[in-house]
């Protein structure tokens, strides 16, 4: 009988060997949002995350479509109905590139609201450099804004992070508004930003990317469909960025698609694209290789 | 196995009498006697009775005590008490038998030393009869050739008969002409008429209808009569002669249930199914059941378990069959139970089976001829649509629209290349076990070793397996048993990347034939109109391309068992599922389309620990049965991959990543969850008619958010067995009909591990000079949701078992109706928010079917016998509440949106602008709504709306990927020694698309299927009405009916003749070799179908929202020929 008792002792033992703690297992391989945002290297972690923002919004297919790709200077003659609908202004709201498009800014948006809330709760030694991330933050928050409203028009203007709750309430504002909004980010960006960084962060936003940005922004607005007709305003802005002395142009132009110039001197702002998504754009930058990429994947 | 133990338990204990009693009784027999040697007649024998009158009983005891007779006789009948007055006490003992028969109406016959007592009737005056009996021998044995002991022998129309020894041999002395009545529990009985010969050889076959089947129904067994769920069940014998052809366990369920649907996406050697039971119950969450092998629920498929050492195959299909796996249950729950050793001399099973394959139907695309034919026209078309000049010289237009003058003057002299046939041959395939299983009282072993060799239709493809098992199960102490059950395989499979989109299976269908075989695949020079560049040499892609994946795959446990006191036993087990697998792939610069050699390696590695304690109880007597079981159990699963690639190989020498220059990517991740639940069963039988079983489980898992941890699960169902009462005694024909109900609870927990956790992703970023240096950045990547959890599922199973003529004609008959809610969707929020979606329980969608399993044996003589085994499964299919809003889930293929989810119809229903036909004149061309730039020719699509326009609003609802209803039809004929098996399956009403119809018809990258033979050319030639002129428009690339097929399609699966080498063939080797077979099994005969690939297939068979997709790059399905030799020692 001893024996018995010993082996119902050991199940039994294997029965109550288990608790809770058994449940509650945390992430191996990602990082959970809870404790996050609470020092200033967290928040540089997170200002990169709104900097990689520009990388989906920048290089995918819809960036292209929607906005070189739809001008004369560009043809493609795409056989994929999505592709030629873009092109043709004849897309319908089931596309499959209009909603990456929507989503990829405002989630990169989003990245830039959180970001600019919670480093009001974390203390820098030096807040000069808090007031930069900040300033940073809405110069990319102000481009995201500008391709939207050149896409889609008249956007929610959003500037906080927000509930679902409160999101489903947000209705569209109109394009004058958020032209407003692009700009003020932007004149207040301009002011606190410097104008060149040293080499090792070298792909920041400078004072002259917002200004030059400002420009371009009042050039656009000044054209249709507002015809705001702020030429003047664009003038200043630009001319201070082209004396400056910072740039001067490539000797010819296709030099611009040479990587051995990136951040070259033509460049007002650019930015390195990681490694796997570099490939892809230089796929994207030779015509005959688009229609290759497209028909190996989708025939 | 079932029937060895059963044969075990009566050979070596206490209930091999009582079970020779049952039998007895049920028969009405007291007593069976040997008979044996040279017998004297009762003419001869005297006797001295003590005294003149004697009961009956006091008469035949004095009898068999003074001479060598023995009394035979129905004890229930005759009344022992009754007295016979004998006139003189000494006699012959025919004397005292007259006397005897005259005062008590009975008569009396000698068999040999038996005295037979048999109620006379009025009319029979004769009162004793002396029988000439001869002596009779022989074996009775089961379909594997192991003697049944205890098999009851009885000669029809008398009172005589004997049981098998424990070889299964018997003698008798019988009439000649008289006919032996054999039978066993479990086994089919069968009638004998003895002939002039002297030895007998008896092989009963199982009762595969046998009320008394044992079903797997989950932490336990129950009698197959006693089921009050839906369960299913394959016994592995049903599989034996398919074991050379079925590569996967997955397949072996192919047609064979009511209500599991496999369809074989791919014929890709050692490449998953999908497996559906009763439907897709969930959007997102996986439809796949859950795999329970040797009752360790495995992590992920059915990878490398071998299919040979299969004992049976369960299918829990209703909630209150499932709801003992608790969150797991909903999809249904398959349990694998593989083969045990039992006790008693080493039996050696050799089993060996080798054959041939090829490809079971290719497509049909156009040959050299025809393509010229059709892309001079193509060509022409399309370069007078683009606006072209028509007096430009052919060899002068642009690009895609240039027409070679030679395929029009010099057809002859381009090459007429059958890709197909190029890239695909007839493959060998192997596979060879052996098995050897015994025991003692105390130990018993089953040792498992399986080979299986595949080579792939299509080449430098391959499948091999290597699968060892060992089970052994002791008794350390009169109540203490452990076991141990470890079965390690290990598998390696080529797949030669043969199924990318743009690789060579689809590429063998669309390389234009008029290309050289021999033609490399970058620069190829040689043939400037076709686009070799991009369409790689699909024979080059498979030698150059290597692709290896590497399994190895334990699956233990190690259990120890105690009784505590009688009818009690407690259980504890710990398992593990441990699995690894390592791929290596390789692409030449050739055939990487000049991007340079690529190599990555993948690995994955996954763990699965269990712990498991059960208490087991039951008890009964006659009226009452109950039993019960209460347990525990913890399980953690863990995944671990790594992932690496790799660029810039100087040469193709060295494929292994090192060799590389440039590091593209390399990265490893890890995710665990874990599972605690209690559960519990009782079930209760009274009068054994009255049936009830009650379930609960409580599961918490480490997937559920912090609001939601722990769910119940609970069921009940009841079973009525009508035929039981006793106002159905009367009627004979029908015996046996139980009414069923069932009710339960279950979930679905395939939710991603910490989704409920909102987490940050890793975003990346460049700073710095010249090409600068990667920053580490942190975004965040979902919302949190402590209140995610489980779907959950809700079945009613109302269903009906009826069994006619001893059960020679059966049906089962099953409706359901299932809920799930809470479905997991991924709902769409305003991406506002800084999510385009957030996972949430939401949604709900139903399930309802009707089922039919029928088996009849048709005729069942011992010489010849048909059977006929049958399902047919209806299953609707509708989505009843989605997100927030309702609003519908488009799904996407080819970038466009091909299917919609919504309420009211089933999940992934196309969702395309329906096609009627093509423009055939001016007039109709010029009234009808149109789609962008359309000519006379071209696709007609219907303007659904009215609004005299073609756009995406014209799309309706025009067809679903699930089938009306699905049927499995399996014949057995058995003639002497021979036996044939033809099962035939199919489904009917289910729709496919083709998503490469959206690019058809397109010269300039290749050839085009057959049916373009009837395109529109003109007028006077205008085609079949549906397929289009040869013309490259954008109109094609418009998502519609063109894109759509029938899904519906039978085939006969299997066709397998075999031979079952009589004793007597064998001669001297008798005594070694127990058993021999011989056959020949065919796989996929025959299909009947309408679509020009394989019906089943689905490339995105993942996700259930964009069902049944074809891009026309899924390994064809193969058919084969497999001879097979089964020898048991």
């Amino acid at each position: 009988m001893k024996f018995i008792y010993k082996y119902a002792f050991i199940s039994l033992a294997f029965l109550f060997s288990c608790s809770e703690d058994f449940l509650n297992l945390a992430p191996i391989s990602n990082r959970s949002v809870e404790g996050f945002y609470n020092s200033e290297q967290e928040l540089n972690q997170a200002l990169m995350g709104v900097y990689d923002g520009l990388q989906s919004t920048q290089t995918s297919v819809y960036a292209m479509l929607m906005k070189e790709q739809r001008s004369d200077n560009t043809f493609q003659q795409s056989l994929l109905y999505n592709f030629h609908s873009i092109i043709h202004f004849n897309e319908s709201p089931e596309n499959t590139q209009l909603y990456p498009a929507w989503s990829d800014l405002f989630e990169s948006i989003y990245r830039c609201n959180i970001f600019l809330e919670k480093i009001e709760g974390v203390s820098f030694e030096d807040d000069q450099l808090k007031e930069q991330m900040k300033a940073e933050t809405k110069v990319i928050r102000a481009l995201f804004y500008f391709d939207l409203v050149r896409y889609f028009g008249g956007v929610p203007i959003v500037t906080k992070p927000l509930s679902i709750t409160e999101s489903l309430q947000y209705e569209r504002n109109s394009i004058d508004e958020v032209y407003a909004a692009i700009i003020a980010d932007l004149e207040e960006a301009a002011a606190t930003l410097p104008q060149t960084y040293s080499s090792q962060d070298v792909g920041r936003i400078t004072s002259l990317a917002a200004k030059a940005l400002l420009g371009k922004v009042y050039l656009t607005k000044s054209g249709y469909p507002l015809n705001s007709g702020e030429w003047e305003k664009a003038k200043v802005l630009l001319e201070e960025v082209i004396n400056s002395g910072q740039f001067e142009f490539f000797p010819q132009y296709s030099d611009v698609f040479n990587i051995a110039n990136d951040n070259g001197k033509q460049y007002v702002f650019g930015f390195n694209l990681i490694q796997t998504l570099k490939e892809k754009v230089i796929l994207f930058l030779e015509f005959r290789r688009l229609i290759i990429l497209t028909e190996m994947t989708l025939f | 196995m079932k029937k060895k133990l059963l044969q075990t338990i009566m050979m070596l204990s206490k209930g091999f009498l009582y079970g020779l009693v049952f039998q007895m009784l049920v028969v009405n027999f007291t007593s069976v006697i040997q008979a044996k040697g040279q017998y004297k007649s009762i003419e001869e024998v005297t006797i001295r009775l003590s005294a003149p009158s004697l009961s009956i009983g006091q008469f035949f005891k004095e009898v068999e005590r003074k001479t060598p007779f023995k009394f035979a006789f129905d004890n229930q009948r005759l009344d022992k008490s009754q007295i016979i007055r004998f006139d003189q006490q000494k006699g012959t003992v025919e004397e005292s038998l007259i006397v005897a028969g005259k005062q008590l109406k009975l008569s009396f016959r000698q068999i040999n030393n038996t005295i037979d007592v048999i109620k006379r009737t009025e009319s029979e005056v004769k009162s004793i009869s002396i029988m000439e009996m001869k002596p009779i021998s022989g074996t009775v044995k089961d379909e594997n050739g192991e003697g049944i002991p205890g098999a009851t022998v009885l000669v029809v129309g008398t009172s005589s008969g004997t049981a098998t020894d424990i070889d299964g041999n018997f003698s008798l002395d019988v009439d000649e002409g008289a006919v032996l009545l054999v039978s066993f529990i479990g086994y089919e009985s069968q009638r004998v008429t003895v002939g002039n010969q002297s030895s007998l050889f008896i092989t009963l076959s199982e009762d595969q209808s046998s009320l008394d089947e044992v079903v797997v129904v989950g932490y336990g067994t129950q009698k197959s009569r006693d089921l009050t769920t839906a369960v299913a069940k394959l016994s592995g014998e049903k599989l034996e002669d398919r074991t050379g052809t079925i590569t996967r366990v997955d397949q072996a369920l192919i047609g064979a249930l009511a209500g599991v649907r496999v369809q074989e996406v791919s014929g890709q050697p050692g490449r998953p199914l999908s497996i559906k039971v009763r439907g897709t119950g969930s959007i997102t969450a996986g439809s796949e059941p859950l795999y329970v092998v040797d009752g360790v629920p495995i992590s992920g498929d059915l990878d490398n378990i071998a299919v040979g050492n299969i004992e049976s195959i369960e299918v829990l299909k209703d909630a209150a069959a499932s709801a003992i796996y608790g969150s797991r249950g909903a999809n249904g729950v398959v349990i694998i139970t593989t083969k045990k050793g039992t006790s008693g001399a080493p039996v050696v099973s050799i089993k060996t089976r080798y054959g041939f394959q090829q490809v079971a139907k290719t497509y049909d695309v156009l040959n050299r001829d025809e393509w010229i034919d059709f892309a001079v026209e193509e060509r022409n078309n399309t370069y007078l649509l683009n606006g072209g000049d028509p007096n430009v010289p052919y060899d002068d237009r642009p690009g895609g629209s240039r027409i070679n003058p030679e395929w029009i003057s010099n057809p002859g002299s381009f090459p007429d290349t059958d890709w197909q046939a190029l890239i695909s041959r007839t493959a060998p395939i192997h596979n060879s076990q052996l098995s050897i299983s015994g025991g003692t009282d105390n130990t018993t072993y089953n040792v498992y070793a399986d080979v299986f060799q595949q080579e792939g239709v299509i080449k430098h493809t391959d499948y091999n397996r290597y699968s060892f098992k060992v089970n052994v199960e002791t008794k350390i102490h009169e109540r203490v048993k452990v076991g141990l059950n470890i079965s390690p395989s290990f598998s390696i499979q080529n797949e030669a990347d043969a199924e990318d989109v743009g690789g060579p299976i689809s590429r063998a269908k669309f390389l234009a034939p008029i290309v050289e075989p021999h033609l490399g695949t970058v620069n190829t020079g040689g043939e400037p109109y076709t686009r070799t560049d991009i369409l790689v040499n699909p024979l080059a892609w498979l030698e150059e391309t290597d692709d290896e994946t590497k399994r190895f795959r334990t699956i233990g446990s190690f259990y120890a068992e105690l009784e505590i006191i009688k009818n009690l036993s407690l259980r504890n087990a710990t398992s593990a599922d441990y699995s690894t697998g390592n791929n290596s792939f390789y692409k030449t610069n050739n055939v990487n389309r000049d991007n340079g050699s690529y190599a990555q390696a993948a690995t994955s590695l996954n763990t699965n620990l269990l712990n498991e304690t059960l208490l087991s109880y039951s008890i009964g007597n006659e009226n009452h049965d109950f039993t019960a079981i209460a347990g525990f159990s913890a399980q953690k699963f863990r995944n671990e991959n790594t992932f690496s690639e790799v660029r810039g190989f100087p040469d193709d020498l060295v494929k292994t990543l090192n060799a590389g220059t440039e590091l593209i990517a390399a990265q490893s991740t890890a995710s665990e969850h874990s599972l605690l639940s209690y559960f519990s069963r009782a079930t209760y039988s009274l009068n054994d008619r009255y049936l009830v079983t009650a379930s609960i489980r409580r599961d918490g898992s480490s997937r559920f958010g912090g609001n939601n941890k722990w769910g119940w699960f609970p069921s009940v169902s009841m079973g009525w067995r009508v035929s039981e009462e006793n106002f159905m005694k009367s009627v004979n024909v029908l015996n046996n009909l139980k009414l069923r109900a069932s009710y339960g609870a279950t979930g679905n927990y395939n939710i991603p591990n910490y989704g409920y956790i909102g987490s940050l992703s890793q975003t990346n970023y460049v700073l710095g000079d010249g090409t600068g240096s990667l920053v580490g950045g942190l975004s965040p990547s979902s919302f949190s949701n402590p209140e995610l959890s489980w779907e959950k599922n809700n079945t009613l199973n109302l269903g009906v078992d009826i069994g006619f003529l001893e059960n020679r004609f059966t049906l089962g008959v099953d409706v359901y109706r299932s809920i799930t809610r809470d479905l997991l969707l991924n709902v769409p929020i305003p991406v506002i928010s800084g999510f385009s979606s957030t996972l949430q329980n939401i949604g709900k969608v139903e399930n309802k079917g009707l089922e039919f399993e029928l088996g009849a044996r048709v005729i069942n003589t011992s010489d010849f016998s048909w059977r006929i085994d049958g399902n047919l499964s209806f299953n609707r299919n509708k989505v009843l509440e989605l997100g927030p809003e309702g609003a519908p889930i488009p799904g996407f293929a080819r970038g466009t949106s091909v299917t919609i989810t919504q309420i009211g119809s089933p999940i992934g229903s196309y969702f395309l602008i329906p096609v009627a036909g093509v423009f055939m004149t001016e007039e109709e061309l010029n009234s009808s709504p149109k789609s962008k730039t359309q000519n006379v020719g071209d696709l007609k699509y219907v303007d659904t709306n009215e609004d005299g326009i073609i756009t995406d609003d014209d799309k309706q609802i025009v067809g679903k990927n699930q089938p009306d209803f699905t049927w499995g039809l399996t014949q057995t004929i058995q003639y002497k020694n021979f036996d044939l098996s033809v099962m035939a399956y199919g489904e009917s009403g289910n729709n496919l698309l083709n998503e490469s119809q959206g690019g058809a018809g397109r010269s300039h990258v290749g050839n085009v299927l057959g049916y373009w033979r009837d395109r529109y050319v003109s007028a006077e030639n205008p085609g079949d009405g549906i397929t289009p002129r040869a013309a490259v428009t954008s109109n094609l690339t418009t998502p519609s009916t063109f894109w759509l097929f029938d899904g519906s399609f039978w085939r006969i699966r299997n066709v397998s003749l075999g031979y079952n080498a009589p004793d007597v063939f064998l001669g001297n080797f008798r005594g070694a070799i127990s058993g021999l077979r011989v056959y020949l099994s065919a796989e996929n005969v025959f299909t009947k179908d309408n679509y020009f690939g394989n019906p089943q297939t689905g490339v995105r068979d993942n996700s259930l929202l964009v069902p049944g997709i074809d891009a026309t790059n899924t390994y064809p399905l193969a058919k084969s020929l497999v001879l097979g030799l089964n020898i048991t020692f």
